[in-house]
């Protein structure tokens, strides 16, 4: 159904299901940290936003890039950033932690707002898409609706796979074992801080193909993507779904910009409505909609 | 800048530096005693500075309004408390995170239902109106000296406190412990309800006295949760000293980057930069001390 | 015999208070010390301080005749120092088999690599597998550690301590919270054991101790009062009134 969605429904649907796919890879790398590795991050939007900042920024005026060219080189910007980001909080552990990513993710934003580097307040706008031509019979015009829709979801199963593919791995089986206790994990010689920092890279990678894809969708960025409202929002949408589960930020993204779509539609104070859900299902469902539903079967990863 | 600027900043910059020490010590306070993390302890600071605005503008006078306030303040901890707070003492930090950031969201749309979005300004009550003349060309407003004194007399209160009860030794040890509170042989649900409101009351409370030197505006709470949460991790958890020193850094490294002038390389750094000039110094402390300047190793 | 590790002088003293004062012991291989005391004597410490849990204040460790203090605990481990705790450290949300992979992978090369899948590194579960059989838990391996009793759990501790292969035991208070019948089966699992390791065992259960101990370092006050074989330490007048004599009686 997902595949024919841009052959039946109406243009804004199909916008509004791209923005949920986007969401879903950023809330999936939100879910790397802190579902997988125990690491409740803050400031995460700020991979998400600078993501863009980098498309922003490397866009010629005039001619529209290689769109895996341009891909790359916002992860690896972001990458560095999150190696450097993460070499500094994670030396930091539980609240210090939380309130450490939430003040750098500030940093970015106040770096990002006050100077003229990048825009400033106002951001910055992307006129030409990066495109991909398939040897000159098939283009890829982002700027097309239903062609950005495809693209959207071939890199949300690409992400989930490289997900379930990573927690499946010599490697994650150590993100695991760091979650449920660092100490132990330790001592059995593992240099935690390590595998942390490149899970920390890992993720706000992911979480730059997200910003990137956002970018290209809204043709703009502003220092509120890098904001840590975004983050929130995102730590929201993984508790929602479940946090350390593969389907939770699927669920969790969806039913959220869903229902909150629907209290737009009813109020102007919809944030109102917004926050005594969120408050509802931390305290009492605090395992999410994966944790409902296979509640007798269900086992922690 | 001649001296007479040098010497007004300083003054600006330390008042900042206490009233961001009030604001880091409720979240402290929550923290070191019941182990929740607030992150919606900005929100109240918010909400005091619209109380204030409110209140003063109905009841006409500063000092009732002032009262009112902080009684408001109590009630609605007290009342948060029994709702949400005492069901996250033995939960996860994301736990807390994330009910106390859908308060925020309940806080902010509820001011924008009350008060609206507009901006405001409280007037300084009459009796502490007008500056003192130090030199011939120099003044500082009796306000402010007030403000500043109104911190440093509930600091040393808290200091002594800290250091005197056994409420004061669990903070210092920096982590809460139901089992020893419950040792100490008090009703230990009354107790974390008073600290929860005593701490959001701090904050409430600072809102209201910056009210009159500073503009009542929406953003104001984040503004100020992301400053004192650069305090807390500078200072270091669970050191009162430790606060206090981060918050006096803060307080003059923000006020005086926004009145320097500085290139390097023909970059400018301040005042451009001068946001990010304390979220800089958290990070470089982080790097050469994790556990923050007097934080114990964890 | 050259000692696999040593203590000279160890030290740790925490804001004013010395927990572990001065303290010198050393291991060899296929040996175990036991270090005794009441509560309160920094055994735990001095274990802590083996183990690169904590550092110490002055005083070295060594290992294989390596001075190798200030190492942290991973690094410790490394070195081929296995330790189970006296407060249960393991992982209750997985599995027995879990627990022992994480312990066996971390001697492989391979915990970096995030794209392969941990089927294609069968020889993890193999030496699990080995594990799990010496310590007589193949029979819950599948079982999530929670679900665990104590006596079980004490024994998931053991494995993950010598599935990393180490050199070195440091074992805390194995035995605590064990029924009778338990314990029997675990010191008959360290006897069976005993030759492959220098163990340095903390134990509170004296019949324990005695039946497994070759040497015996006994604490007081974070400082040593006697050192030496059983059965000197049984007739010594200066452990009876600082320790023994005291604890038999109650």
């Amino acid at each position: 159904m997902l595949i024919f969605l841009p052959v039946f429904s109406e243009l804004y649907y199909i916008q509004f299901a791209s923005k949920i796919l986007i969401m879903i890879i950023f809330v999936s790398s939100l879910n790397l940290l802190v579902g997988f590795t125990g690491l409740v991050s803050l400031g995460h939007a700020a991979f998400f936003g600078s993501s863009g900042y980098v498309l922003a920024l490397l866009s010629p005026a005039d001619t529209s890039m290689n769109l895996f060219v341009a891909l790359l080189a916002s992860m690896l910007c972001v990458g560095v950033l999150g190696a450097v980001f993460g070499a500094v909080v994670l030396r930091t552990k539980g609240i210090f932690f939380i309130m450490s990513t939430l003040a750098l993710g500030e940093m970015l934003f106040y770096f990002l707002h006050d100077t003229a580097f990048a825009g400033g307040s106002d951001g910055i706008y992307i006129y030409d898409r990066p495109g991909f031509n398939l040897f000159g019979w098939w283009q890829l015009d982002l700027s097309n609706v239903s062609h950005f829709y495809y693209l959207a979801l071939i890199l949300v199963c690409l992400v989930l796979m490289l997900i379930k593919r990573i927690m499946n791995s010599p490697f994650g089986r150590v993100i695991s074992g760091i979650r449920v206790n660092e100490h132990r994990t330790k001592a059995l010689g593992y240099h935690t801080y390590k595998f942390k920092l490149v899970c920390f890279v890992i993720a706000s990678m992911i979480a730059a193909i997200s910003g990137f894809l956002a970018a290209v969708q809204f043709g703009v960025v502003n220092p509120e993507m890098v904001g840590w409202h975004a983050s929130g929002h995102a730590l929201m949408m993984v508790i929602l779904g479940g946090k350390g589960s593969l389907l939770g930020p699927v669920l969790g993204t969806t039913t959220l910009m869903l229902v909150e779509e629907i209290f737009q539609e009813a109020t102007k104070h919809w944030q109102l409505l917004t926050g005594i859900v969120v408050v509802l299902v931390a305290l009492f469902f605090p395992n999410g909609l994966v944790g409902l539903k296979f509640s007798k079967k269900r086992s922690e990863i | 800048m001649d001296a007479a600027t040098f010497f007004i900043q300083t003054m600006n910059g330390i008042q900042y530096g206490l009233l961001l020490f009030l604001v880091a010590s409720g979240l402290t306070l929550i923290f070191g005693i019941m182990g929740v993390i607030n992150i919606a302890h900005g929100s109240f600071y918010m909400i005091g500075a619209y109380l204030a605005w409110s209140l003063m503008g109905w009841v006409g006078n500063f000092w009732i309004g002032l009262v009112a306030g902080v009684m408001v303040a109590l009630v609605l901890g007290l009342l948060l408390e029994w709702l949400f707070i005492r069901f996250l003492y033995d939960r996860d930090h994301l736990q807390q995170v994330l009910v106390t950031y859908g308060l925020i969201l309940i806080f902010s749309e509820l001011r924008s239902m009350i008060w609206g979005d507009d901006v405001h300004s409280v007037p300084i009550p009459e009796l502490l109106n007008g500056s003192i003349q130090i030199t011939e060309n120099l003044a500082y407003p009796i306000y402010r000296l007030w403000l500043s004194g109104v911190c440093i007399v509930i600091a040393v209160l808290m200091f002594l406190g800290i250091q005197h009860t056994r409420l004061g030794m669990m903070i210092r040890a920096g982590e809460s412990d139901r089992e020893m509170t419950k040792a100490l042989g008090i009703n230990i649900g009354l107790i974390y309800r008073f600290i929860f409101a005593l701490g959001i009351t701090l904050a409430a409370f600072s809102g209201m006295i910056s009210a009159p030197i500073s503009s009542v505006f929406p953003g104001m709470g984040s503004q100020v949760l992301i400053v004192s949460f650069v305090v807390v991790v500078i200072g270091g958890l669970g050191s009162i000293k430790g606060a206090m020193i981060a918050a006096l850094s803060v307080g003059l490294i923000d006020t005086f980057g926004k009145v320097i002038h500085l290139d390097i390389f023909g970059i400018n750094i301040f005042p451009e930069m001068s946001g990010m000039s304390i979220f800089a110094l958290m990070a470089l402390i982080l790097t050469l001390r994790p556990q923050g300047l007097f934080g114990r190793e964890h | 015999m050259r000692s696999v590790i040593e203590a000279r002088g160890l030290t740790k003293r925490f804001s004013g208070l010395t927990a572990v004062s001065d303290v010198s012991l050393s291991c060899e291989h296929g040996v175990i010390h036991a270090v005794i005391g009441p509560n309160g004597a920094g055994k735990s410490t001095l274990m802590n301080l083996l183990s690169g849990d904590l550092k110490p204040t002055s005083g070295n460790i060594l290992i294989d005749g390596i001075d190798v203090t200030g190492s942290g605990s991973s690094q410790m481990s490394l070195l081929g120092v296995g330790r189970s705790y006296q407060r249960t450290n393991i992982y209750p949300s997985l599995t027995v088999v879990e627990n022992c992979n994480l312990a066996v992978q971390s001697r492989s090369k391979f915990s970096m690599r995030f794209l392969s899948d941990v089927g294609s590194h069968p020889e993890v579960e193999v030496d699990t597998k080995n594990v799990l059989e010496r310590v007589r838990l193949e029979s819950v391996a599948q079982k999530r550690v929670s679900e665990l009793s104590h006596g079980e759990q004490r024994q998931v501790e053991i494995a993950l301590a010598l599935a990393i292969k180490p050199k070195v035991l440091l074992l805390d208070e194995p035995l605590a919270g064990m029924g009778a019948e338990e314990s029997l089966s675990i010191v008959a699992l360290l006897q069976s054991i005993r030759s492959e390791f220098a163990v340095i065992l903390v134990e509170h259960d004296m019949d324990a101790v005695f039946a497994l101990a070759d040497t015996l370092t006994v604490m007081l006050n974070g400082g040593v009062i006697e050192s030496g074989l059983p059965q000197d330490i049984r007739s010594s007048d200066r452990v009876q009134a600082a320790y023994l004599g005291e604890d038999f009686s109650d």
